[in-house]
């Protein structure tokens, strides 16, 4: 095939994704390898980075055995400092192979080494029949790339030689400079395997990268007053990361699991592997939380061990200047140089961020990356202050709302506070529903205003008529808002999660999340919870939303009856095969008719809002597969029950 | 005979919208009802005076529609004004052609509301008032013997005495005695009064 080496055009011949799958054997390899080294290099030479390489763009010619890239049209030949954008389709199919620089997330330009990664990835692929990472979502893809170590081939598949796969290690260094600098370079190793390989059937090692000549492509680490262009994937990634760091911090109001959900986003997405969230105290300061990675998951203790696991020197600078302190290569020589963590521990890159809330030090977040270097771009930086204010915002609001809670917080206030975890049914059964609710207040608004205005204009003028439908008017105003504002809620969608969850454990923290004001409310609360109950699945908050609403709705039922006889009992336990959750109370009770009607949305007996409660409960017990019914109590009262099936196999995680 | 004065019925689940109807009717000066429920309004007793029905087409249990098709086929004749928080076409039609006033989605203007009532007690008078001028149409004609009724129906046909004497094989002069108590009987002031309560009582099959 000629190629005119200005403008390539696309190849023929079949994609290298139909060989991949099942580990390919030596020479196999080796042929094609060093093919698409051969190919590449031709590209380099021509002045291209290719800026895509996986398998989809790789063609071979079976009869020739010729390799040929194709995928062209985003290749860039220009140096440097410039990224080609990504067409948002492909990028689901090129992350796997993404270099780390090209995820954006590290302060460093894109050249050829960028090419060489991804053939790493593709090599890896051939020898072992599996990629290096594996990943759900972008986020996690790019956090593999920057921060996470893949197993060496040989280690994964016995009969992959140990030379094959330094090569392919080297290749998926993190920091350019430790990979291959040039194609040929690739090419003259992987042939001098092919020559042993043929001879002998076995390789030796030999160092690696002999020949490797200089290549003009390569861009040389920026300043840190440099900004590498961002493409539009990682701008992308970054509203993603927004996105779900206000989820969590809009879901999660119990502190330790806050902080888990934290710290495990500021992991992931600033490309660290290991961090600490460090609080003020007397001693200077005192580790909160620690989170690493161990494989591919994030792991996270509250506090930590009692051995020095930060730079002290570091942290205490941060705490003096209130200033935030980024070391890109800290293993060269830097102010912090002699303290012994940094020397004993060696990581690559460093981070330490104050967490100012008005004036004051509200804590620190600590961040490394021990495998690369300039892995915290100032970019990200911005990022990475908004979820650390958050997480300020959210240790100064939970410990005020424990002092409130002290101070008997209001009905209302607990319940805003796990109210983000709502769920809707299906919009088009609830539109009907809203137009209904909302229409109904503002129509009697208006007729009561035209009213009052012929009252008005009557001979002699009827002041109390007037002043009846002025009431009238106010308080339809009210309900009217108090629907929109339920409704929005209600919109506030978080992911389901599907835990392994000890329901007991779960309902009693909403009983001591509701105890005073039950005590307050002069209620005699009993809870029966069965011990040993099986493991359900579900969403903690969500259910535990539910478990609320049923408390105060029972608290509200029985505020008018004699103090004396106010009862609520909580039970817990299994009924054919379901764990079944019952709360009781000994108020007026419902009506046959109302027992199904306190389930339609924005139903409501209460002259204030929360008609909402009851409808979602239900629809969030559905959708975890069980039911949600209310009946009335013996002797007086009603009884508010819901059932949730036990899964076959459950999953327990390790942590967190 | 006593005039009742007129009343509106509301019939609406919610409470705003009842409490808000109430002041607005009474602030024209009518007297008003207000219901939760169409069972509610069918325990009431029958008013006497003009009556008509403000009705929300969406009620628990059995639908504002649904009561007016139920209406209909009991032949009871209250003017039914729908009003509803959501509609939609075939609603609107299917209301219409059950003979409802109007048809109000809210928030309606209150002007429409009211002149929907007036037009509405206007109807429902109308129609009393028919009914008793039928009734008593109907009451006289039974007193007519069946040679007077033989007699009105040759006169409203606008035969003359000779010929109605002719067709009867009676004497002229019976015949206008005859005639002369159908007159009475009737009350007609007139040949062409007779002849348009003819028509009347025609409409009724008689």
């Amino acid at each position: 095939m000629t190629r005119s080496s200005s403008t390539p055009e696309e190849p023929r011949g079949e994609s290298l994704e139909g060989e991949l799958g099942a580990p390919m054997d030596v020479e196999r390899f080796l042929s094609l390898g060093i093919g698409i080294a051969v190919a590449l290099g031709k590209l380099h030479r021509g002045g291209f980075i290719h800026g895509d390489i996986r398998p989809g763009n790789i063609r071979f010619n079976s009869a020739s055995g010729e390799v040929a890239l194709s995928g062209l049209s985003v290749a860039s030949s220009l140096l440097c400092d410039r990224q080609s954008p990504d067409p948002p389709e492909s990028m689901g199919g090129s992350l796997p192979y993404m270099a780390p620089e090209q995820t954006g997330r590290m302060n460093r330009s894109i050249d050829s080494r960028s090419d060489l990664y991804s053939v790493g990835v593709i090599y890896y692929q051939m020898l072992t029949g599996r990629l290096p990472f594996t990943a759900s979502d972008p986020m996690e893809w790019v956090h593999s790339h920057i921060a996470r170590m893949a197993l060496a081939p040989c280690e994964v598949r016995r009969t992959v030689p140990v030379p094959l796969s330094a090569i392919v290690m080297r290749l998926l260094a993190k920091t350019p400079e430790d990979r291959y600098q040039t194609a040929a370079g690739v090419e003259s190793d992987l042939k001098r395997c092919l020559v042993a390989s043929t001879q002998r059937q076995h390789i030796d090692d030999f160092p690696l990268g002999e020949n490797e000549v200089a290549d003009r492509l390569h861009a040389t680490a920026p300043e840190r007053a440099q900004e590498a262009a961002i493409s539009p994937s990682a701008q992308h990634l970054d509203i993603g990361t927004m996105i779900k760091a206000s989820q969590t911090v809009s879901s999660e109001t119990v502190l330790p699991r806050l902080i888990e959900r934290l710290m495990t986003i500021a992991l992931q997405s600033a490309g660290a592997d290991r961090g600490l969230l460090l609080l003020p105290s007397q001693s200077g300061y005192e580790v909160a939380a620690e989170a690493w990675m161990n494989g591919e998951k994030v792991m996270l203790r509250h506090g930590s061990a009692a051995d020095v696991s930060a730079p002290e020197s570091v942290v205490r600078y941060v705490i003096r200047s209130l200033q935030r302190v980024i070391l890109d290569d800290a293993v060269r020589p830097n102010l912090f140089s002699e303290d012994s963590y940094l020397a004993r521990r060696q990581p690559k890159s460093l981070l330490c961020l104050p967490l100012v809330r008005q004036g004051a030090l509200a804590g620190m977040l600590y961040l490394e990356n021990t495998l690369a270097s300039y892995a915290f771009t100032a970019r990200h930086m911005e990022l990475l202050e908004v979820l650390a204010s958050q997480a300020a915002m959210s240790l100064e609001n939970t410990r005020l709302h424990r002092d409130l809670q002290e101070r008997d917080a209001s009905v209302l206030g607990l319940q805003t506070e796990l109210a983000h975890a709502n769920r809707v049914a299906t919009l088009g059964q609830l539109s009907a529903s809203i137009a209904h609710e909302i229409t109904q207040p503002i129509a009697a608004m208006v007729t009561n205003a035209r009213a009052a205005m012929r009252w008005q204009a009557a001979e002699p003028p009827d002041k109390e008529e007037v002043r009846q439908a002025l009431e009238r008017i106010t308080r339809d105003g009210i309900r009217a808002f108090n629907v929109v504002s339920q409704v929005r809620a209600l919109f506030k969608k978080a992911p389901p999660r599907r835990d392994a969850l000890p329901i007991n454990d779960s309902i009693q923290e909403v009983i001591a999340l509701t105890r005073r004001m039950v005590a307050k409310s002069r209620i005699s609360l009993r809870s029966n919870l069965a011990e040993s109950l099986p493991l359900i699945q579900g969403d903690r908050v969500q259910l535990q939303q539910v478990v609320l609403n049923l408390i105060m709705n029972a608290v509200e039922a029985m505020g008018d009856i004699d103090e004396s006889s106010r009862e609520m009992v909580i039970t817990t336990n299994t009924g054919d095969g379901d764990v079944q959750v019952t709360v009781q109370d000994s108020g007026p009770g419902l009506s046959s008719s109302d027992a199904e009607k306190v389930f339609e949305a924005f139903f409501t007996t209460k002259t204030s809002g929360l008609g909402i409660g009851l409808s979602v409960c239900r629809s969030i017990i559905e959708a975890h597969g069980g039911r949600l019914w209310a009946s009335a109590n013996v002797p007086r009262g009603a009884v508010f029950q819901f059932t949730l099936p036990v899964p076959e196999n459950i999953e327990v995680p390790a942590v967190g | 005979m006593t005039q009742a004065k007129p009343t509106v019925f509301v019939v609406d689940d919610d409470l705003a919208m009842r409490e808000s109807l109430r002041s607005l009717v009474r602030s024209v000066g009518l007297e008003v009802q207000t219901l939760d429920s169409v069972p509610e309004f069918l325990k009431f007793e029958r008013w006497t005076g003009p009556t008509c029905l403000v009705l929300d087409v969406r009620l628990p249990g059995r639908s504002g529609l649904d009561f007016q098709r139920d209406l209909l086929a009991a032949n009871v004749h209250i003017p039914i004004i729908f009003i509803t928080a959501f509609g939609d076409i075939p609603m609107t039609v299917q209301a219409m052609k059950g003979g409802a006033i109007a048809f109000l989605p809210k928030p309606f203007r209150d002007q429409d509301l009211i002149e929907a009532i007036q037009l509405g007690l206007a109807r429902d008078q109308a129609r009393r008032e028919g009914e008793t001028e039928m009734a008593t149409l109907r009451a006289r004609f039974e007193m007519l013997s069946i040679r007077e009724r033989e007699v009105m129906f040759f006169v409203t046909k606008g035969q003359i005495n000779k010929h109605i004497a002719a067709s009867m094989g009676i004497s002229e002069i019976t015949v206008k005695v005859h005639r002369g108590q159908v007159m009475r009987k009737m009350h007609a002031t007139s040949t062409p009064d007779l002849a348009r309560m003819a028509d009347k009582l025609k409409d009724l099959g008689q």
